[in-house]
């Protein structure tokens, strides 16, 4: 890991890691330093915290926050399961498949505010970025359990605006980027299969109302402008109705 | 015999970015636009969603969005002694066939040309001499940089370009172009992301006291209500992109900025499935009554318009006016006519870069216009004395989506086939990576476009027929550009070889360089020199428009799209503000 303190290192895209598939490898950091040239030059995105954090962090030492928490405060495990698997009609999101750098991130964005949340703000400014790397990485240990399909996935307008999208409100299909029927794309596209309609519901208003604002191009802030309430309810309810599949 | 459809006031042909923009906007002046499409309709929710979208296969091999050559092609020769045969396979050109045409499977890279490009023959011969442009028959433009300026700018605010401005009322940011011609204001969202291999390029480039910047792209960098009040989303550099449509309502095509906004004009109507087949004449062929077009069960119609505007994809400009006996044919051995004059395309070449192991490149993820550029050898950024050519081009690393289909780099002397060709690309897929050279195409008379006369379309009409090979010019300047390239290349980190591929003659069809076909229906200041006048009006049958790339008296470096797109609406304004008010020619000479 002697390459993350490389002066080289801002030219690691952020993009890549947002895109790259099986996790961050520490091979996409240029491998050796360079002189940098005196005239200014176009640079990617530098490798952020959370990135850096995750790659050097261990699940073992994420297993006792996740599920007896630090300081006192409340576990991980209170509001989203011991497996990561919340009770059905909490609001709180399934963790059990989705990835490192995602919960990292997500960790990071609550921690400084682009993503509010009353309950997980504090919880997150409690941790350390170590502490938050390895709770991430923890996570992404647990695999989900499969659920069968269940007869509300039959949601029409849900279906539709998964697989096709909403032309007229240049709404593009969710699976576009969260992958076939919600199973995630890359590790920085979360999967929303399974997930609990409530939680969903309350992301995409929160996107909506600009409470949480930590998609990097604001992609979801737009998309989510554009929904209605109706639509909000149908696409809810047709992911929280379809088995999780992990992260690939 | 056709029958006779109700008549209108303006009969488009063709979706594309020209005739979308003109449609719309005479639409919204009161006129009553028909628009012809000779595709199918293709909106990007259905049709272009993921995964199917992605399929490289059938986008990239099979040309799924590109005319079928089946029904009707180019035929290709490269001198009058030989005869010309039809082109099966693309290798280049693109033709759309498809709502939005070309605009809907473009790459989305967006320049404004080079002040120079609109006197390219005053400017070169001011500052070298007549005797650099010898044997070639560029020429000036009708229409100059500040002209468009404006223009550029309503493009620009419609497909939601993102870049930054290298000269902004005189402002240059310090990793921004500062070759770039003046701009009133800047782009309206910020530069895309730069990949790992358009980045080791840039330092490589700003190390050697060059101008490396991210190249402009109608790929929005985040969510963006454009000039029309249509949304669209930021681009997630998916890298597939040129040849696709795009599913995230992020590359600008005339489907998400321009067509729903005419859709809503109540005088405006789409047909699509209609392929033209002429332009209708009155029996002294100064007037235009309308098109006949075959729709999608092979019925032939005459719709009537008191306007036609030939808004074709680029050279099929040229054959329609061929078609339909409007103008003069370009007869090259007494160098008389206009039509079919004139065809360029581009100069392109590259060099390919071979990396270390330990440099994972991962240029899978891109998109079709995700790079960072250099316009040191550009236009006439250098001195020209003695070099034998004018104009350049322009150098970049552009990483556009890597498929596993049509990319699989391996070394020259590797063989091209079996385990060691294998182990080849295993070892070069993620370590190689090519610079782009883009350069300009100068007009000479041996150049031009023409009807076949043995091959004919679905239809029974004569094929297109390009005659071309390189001007001896061009051949200089791609070779000079090239070797900058490979200077360049060589001191990229981590490259192990630098091969360069100037461009060669013979041109030849079966090589990609590039879609940006031009020409043959140029535009010029009078009709000895031009088949149509600057606003893309026919000198011969003053109620016919021939908008698009065909209007360029030859090519510059950059992509076309953005000044096509600038045309569109100079001809657009000219029509409202004046041709309505009274029909004629806009241009006395």
């Amino acid at each position: 890991m002697k390459f993350l303190d490389s002066p080289a290192v801002p030219l690691v895209g952020a993009f890549l890691l947002a895109l790259v598939g099986g996790g961050i490898a520490t091979h996409i950091i240029s491998p050796e330093e360079a002189e940098p040239p005196a005239r200014p030059y176009p640079q990617p995105e530098a490798l952020p915290g959370w990135a850096r954090q995750t790659i050097i962090a261990n699940a073992e030492d994420g297993a006792p926050i996740f599920n007896q928490g630090v300081g006192g405060g409340a576990s991980c495990a209170t509001c989203h399961g011991e497996a990561g698997i919340p009770e059905r009609q909490a609001p709180y999101p399934r963790l059990a498949g989705l990835s490192a750098e995602y919960v990292a991130k997500q960790l990071e964005d609550y921690a400084s505010g682009v993503r509010n949340n009353e309950q997980m703000t504090p919880i997150a400014r409690a941790l350390n970025g170590a502490q938050r790397g390895s709770v991430a990485r923890y996570v992404a240990s647990l695999k989900p359990a499969e659920t069968s399909l269940s007869a509300a996935s039959l949601d029409m307008r849900g279906r539709e605006l998964d697989e096709v999208g909403d032309n007229a409100q240049a709404i593009p299909a969710c699976g576009n980027c969260h992958g076939l029927r919600g199973r995630g794309e890359g590790v920085m596209l979360p999967p929303l299969a399974g997930q609990p309609q409530a939680y969903l519901v309350s992301q995409l208003n929160a996107f909506q109302e600009r409470r949480r604002q930590n998609d990097t191009v604001a992609v979801m802030e737009g998309i989510a402008s554009r929904l209605t309430p109706q639509d909000i309810e149908a696409v809810a309810r047709y992911y929280s109705s379809l088995a999780p599949v992990a992260a690939r | 015999m056709s029958r006779t459809l109700p008549a209108v006031d303006v009969v488009v042909i063709g979706s594309g970015w020209t005739g979308s923009i003109i449609g719309k906007e005479l639409a919204a002046a009161g006129q009553r636009v028909v628009m012809l499409e000779r595709g199918h309709a293709k909106w990007t929710a259905p049709d272009y969603a993921s995964p199917q979208v992605h399929d490289e296969l059938k986008y990239e091999r099979r040309n799924e969005l590109h005319q079928n050559t089946a029904r009707e092609t180019y035929t290709f020769r490269n001198t009058t002694a030989q005869t010309a045969l039809p082109m099966r396979r693309w290798g280049f050109a693109y033709p759309g066939n498809h709502l939005g045409g070309a605009g809907a499977h473009w790459a989305g890279v967006s320049y404004r040309f080079d002040e120079t490009e609109f006197r390219l023959r005053s400017h070169y011969t001011e500052r070298y001499g007549a005797g650099i442009l010898e044997g070639l028959t560029s020429q000036d433009w009708p229409v100059t940089y500040a002209e468009l300026e404006p223009l550029y700018e309503r493009f620009e605010a419609l497909a939601g370009v993102s870049g930054r401005g290298g000269n902004v009322q005189g402002h240059t940011p310090p990793d921004a172009n500062p070759f770039d011609p003046p701009r009133n204001k800047d782009y309206p969202n910020p530069p895309m992301k730069v990949p790992f291999a358009a980045a080791l390029f840039g330092e490589a480039a700003a190390r050697m006291g060059l101008h490396p910047y991210i190249q402009p792209s109608s790929l929005v960098t985040r969510p963006y209500t454009n000039s029309e009040g249509l949304n669209m989303s930021p681009c997630s550099y998916c890298g597939f992109c040129a040849r696709h449509g795009c599913e995230h309502f992020a590359k600008a095509s005339p489907n998400i900025c321009v067509l729903p906004a005419a859709m809503k004009q109540p005088s405006f109507e789409l047909r699509t499935d209609s392929h033209v087949v002429r332009i209708e004449l009155t029996p002294d062929k100064k007037r235009a009554t309308g098109v006949t077009y075959v729709d999608a069960k092979g019925e032939e119609l005459f719709q009537p318009a008191e306007m036609v505007f030939s808004c074709t994809f680029a050279i099929n400009n040229a054959r329609m006016l061929l078609l339909s006996g409007i103008g003069t044919p370009f007869d090259p051995t007494t160098g008389q006519g206009q039509v079919g004059r004139n065809y360029t395309h581009q100069t392109t070449s590259s060099v390919q870069l071979f990396f270390r192991e330990d440099y994972n490149l991962n240029t899978f993820m891109g998109s079709g216009a995700s790079a960072v550029t250099l316009d040191d050898y550009n236009n006439d950024n250098f001195d020209h004395t003695g070099k034998g050519f004018i104009g350049g081009a322009y150098i970049q690393i552009q990483v556009n989506g890597a498929g596993p289909i049509n990319f699989h780099p391996t070394l020259p002397e590797t063989p091209r086939w079996g385990s060691a060709f294998k182990a080849g690309v295993r070892r070069y897929y993620n370590h190689c990576v090519n610079i782009t050279i883009t350069g300009a195409q100068q007009s000479h008379p041996g150049s031009w476009l023409s009807l076949d006369p043995t091959y004919k379309d679905a239809y029974g009409q004569p094929l297109l027929r390009i005659t071309s090979d390189i001007h001896d010019s061009d051949i200089r300047m791609s070779r000079f550009v090239t070797d900058r390239g490979v200077e360049i290349g060589r001191q990229i980190r981590g490259v192990e070889r630098a091969i360069g591929n100037p461009r060669t003659k013979p041109y030849t069809s079966t090589v990609y360089q590039s879609t940006h076909l031009t020409g043959g229906a140029i535009m010029g200041d009078n009709p000895g020199n031009s088949v149509v006048n600057r606003y893309g009006q026919s000198w011969d049958v003053p109620n016919v428009f021939v908008v698009g790339s065909s209007m360029f008296p030859q090519n510059a470096s950059y992509n076309p799209t953005e000044t096509l797109g600038a045309l569109s609406y100079l001809t657009a304004d000219a029509v409202k503000r004046d041709y309505l008010r009274a029909p004629g020619p806009l241009v006395r000479t």
